[in-house]
């Protein structure tokens, strides 16, 4: 939705300065569960804060920074609307552009979640991360306005479970995430592994490349300047994430499967657990 | 955690100089931009985002390279906050007649009080510049009252003929409403977060200071359709 005046049209006298004045009003009311009057938002504010831990001593000195990513943590959850209608708290990766519950960010940023002990945020977001792995265990790279957006992120959604049921145990939700996060890394190890090696490429093609390009990446690498060479004439060609198997993606997806094991230990499924342990040690 | 609350944040000045303008009564504008390289977020007020006055429940953000003029802007009642406008209020500028496509360039004055945006149009390389030097000063007079000022200073010594329209992209929300006054419009939106609740914003304006009154601004049209986010 777009407004816009009419062009006016206008000439400037010589040293003439001309004035426009807007005034903006802005208003909100909650409609649901009464009012919350601006003070009584604050308070529920600070008493968040006043509930993290205290910091050890020689920590001290990061508390400004704590209490900055506590609160950013804390502006950023969401309640997204799921496909089928029903609303779940998410995390999303920020303000302007990037509102949306996002694969890789809520991985690491919901381990803040967790000290907060605000479990309906984390698994409401793990939840619905696996509800968006596709039955052959493709993922999406954000999810936002009711839909999964296609693409790929590096592989850490079972290393973040793992760590926030370290945080907020919850059995029931581990094992509704458990068979989605199986599929997923499975996803990865017979897609990926391109020279049957055991080693495994970036997912190319599938957007993003989490944001970490390397240049040696690229087709016309290295690009080290040559003699004769001008840095605007020179060629890099373009990133392809395939052309060797990357330290950082085999590293995520040897954590993706210790994080299994441990998951199919606490589900009690020993069979599960041991094939994953044997999986992580080939790869590690 | 011990946190001090933010209203008691606010700096306090006991110097007998005189104060810049805009600073009589909000004195305590937060601010948390996007990222640029040479800012970072506000270091004592950690649950902010966007520039606000003290209390006020909406901020808004400016980037340095939109058009001139307020961008995003949020309420935060609620710990969650979706954005109320996606550019609360651009200026749109034209010379009829210029001999090349001008682009505006814009760069930012941050102060505890106000933000000031200078703008002017460049062109191609080894052509001159117009003679005309935007400014856009954006104020809060009032708790949740934002003032916004647009200026246009011709520094020659020669009549120049420009155009000026205004355009505000405002975010749809779960529903929304578009009310058209004579001199604004006044739009409203329900976002369904933590706790549902509606957000507004009445904008009025656009003629010179002294005929703010009487205003001209007026809205054109109203396109519907979401612009494409640039994702990256």
């Amino acid at each position: 939705m777009v407004l816009r005046t009419d062009w006016e049209a206008v000439t400037l006298a010589a040293k003439e300065t001309r004035t426009w004045v807007f005034e903006v009003r802005f208003n909100d009311a909650v409609l649901q569960g009464g009012p919350l009057s601006l003070a009584g938002a604050i308070e529920n504010v600070e008493a968040r804060y006043a509930a993290l831990p205290e910091l050890p001593a020689e920590w001290r000195r990061f508390e400004p920074l704590v209490l900055r990513a506590a609160g950013i943590v804390l502006n950023n959850r969401f309640l997204e609307t799921t496909p089928n209608g029903n609303c779940v708290p998410t995390l999303h990766g920020g303000k302007c552009g990037v509102e949306a519950a996002w694969f890789w960010d809520s991985c690491t940023s919901l381990l803040g979640v967790g000290l907060m002990n605000d479990e309906a945020t984390g698994w409401g977001t793990y939840r619905l991360f696996a509800d968006g792995i596709a039955a052959d265990g493709k993922p999406f790279v954000r999810y936002c306005d009711g839909q999964y957006v296609e693409g790929a992120q590096n592989p850490i959604l079972a290393w973040g479970v793992w760590n926030f049921y370290a945080l907020c145990p919850d059995r029931e939700a581990l094992a509704y995430c458990y068979p989605a996060l199986k599929r997923y890394v499975v996803w990865w190890m017979r897609k990926w592994d391109l020279r049957g090696q055991g080693l495994y490429v970036y997912a190319s093609g599938m957007g993003c490349t989490g944001l970490d390009d390397a240049l040696q990446w690229c087709e016309n690498f290295p690009i080290a300047l040559q003699p004769g060479e001008t840095w605007q004439g020179k060629d890099w060609g373009h990133p392809r994430a395939d052309l060797f198997e990357s330290v950082d993606t085999n590293c995520h997806l040897y954590l993706e499967m210790k994080a299994l094991a441990l998951m199919a230990r606490v589900l009690e499924l020993p069979q599960g657990s041991a094939e994953w342990e044997q999986r992580a040690s080939a790869l590690g | 955690m011990k946190v001090e609350s933010h209203a008691m944040l606010s700096m306090k000045t006991t110097l007998d100089i005189p104060l810049p303008p805009y600073v009589e009564r909000s004195r305590n504008l937060v601010r948390f931009c996007r990222h640029m390289p040479h800012e970072q977020l506000h270091d004592w007020f950690v649950a902010d985002f966007g520039f606000r006055a003290e209390l006020s429940r909406f901020s808004f953000l400016k980037n340095y390279g939109s058009l001139p003029g307020p961008d995003e802007a949020f309420s935060h009642l609620q710990m969650d906050a979706r954005p109320l406008f996606e550019k609360l209020l651009g200026m749109e500028m034209d010379y009829p007649g210029a001999p090349y496509r001008l682009q505006p360039y814009s760069s930012m004055n941050y102060y505890r009080s106000h933000i000031e945006e200078v703008f002017h149009h460049t062109g191609p390389q080894h052509h001159p510049f117009p003679p005309v030097e935007g400014r856009c000063v954006m104020f809060f007079t009032a708790t949740d009252v934002l003032r916004v000022e647009f200026e246009l200073r011709n520094k020659s010594a020669a009549d120049v003929a420009v155009k000026v329209r205004w355009f505000s992209r405002p975010s749809a929300g779960l529903s929304h409403s578009l009310e058209l006054l004579s001199d604004g419009f006044r739009h409203a939106c329900v976002q369904k977060v933590m706790r549902d609740y509606e957000a507004s914003a009445t904008v009025r304006g656009g003629s010179s200071k002294s005929r703010i009154q009487n205003s001209e601004f007026r809205i054109q049209n109203a396109e519907l359709g979401i612009p494409e986010k640039e994702w990256f």
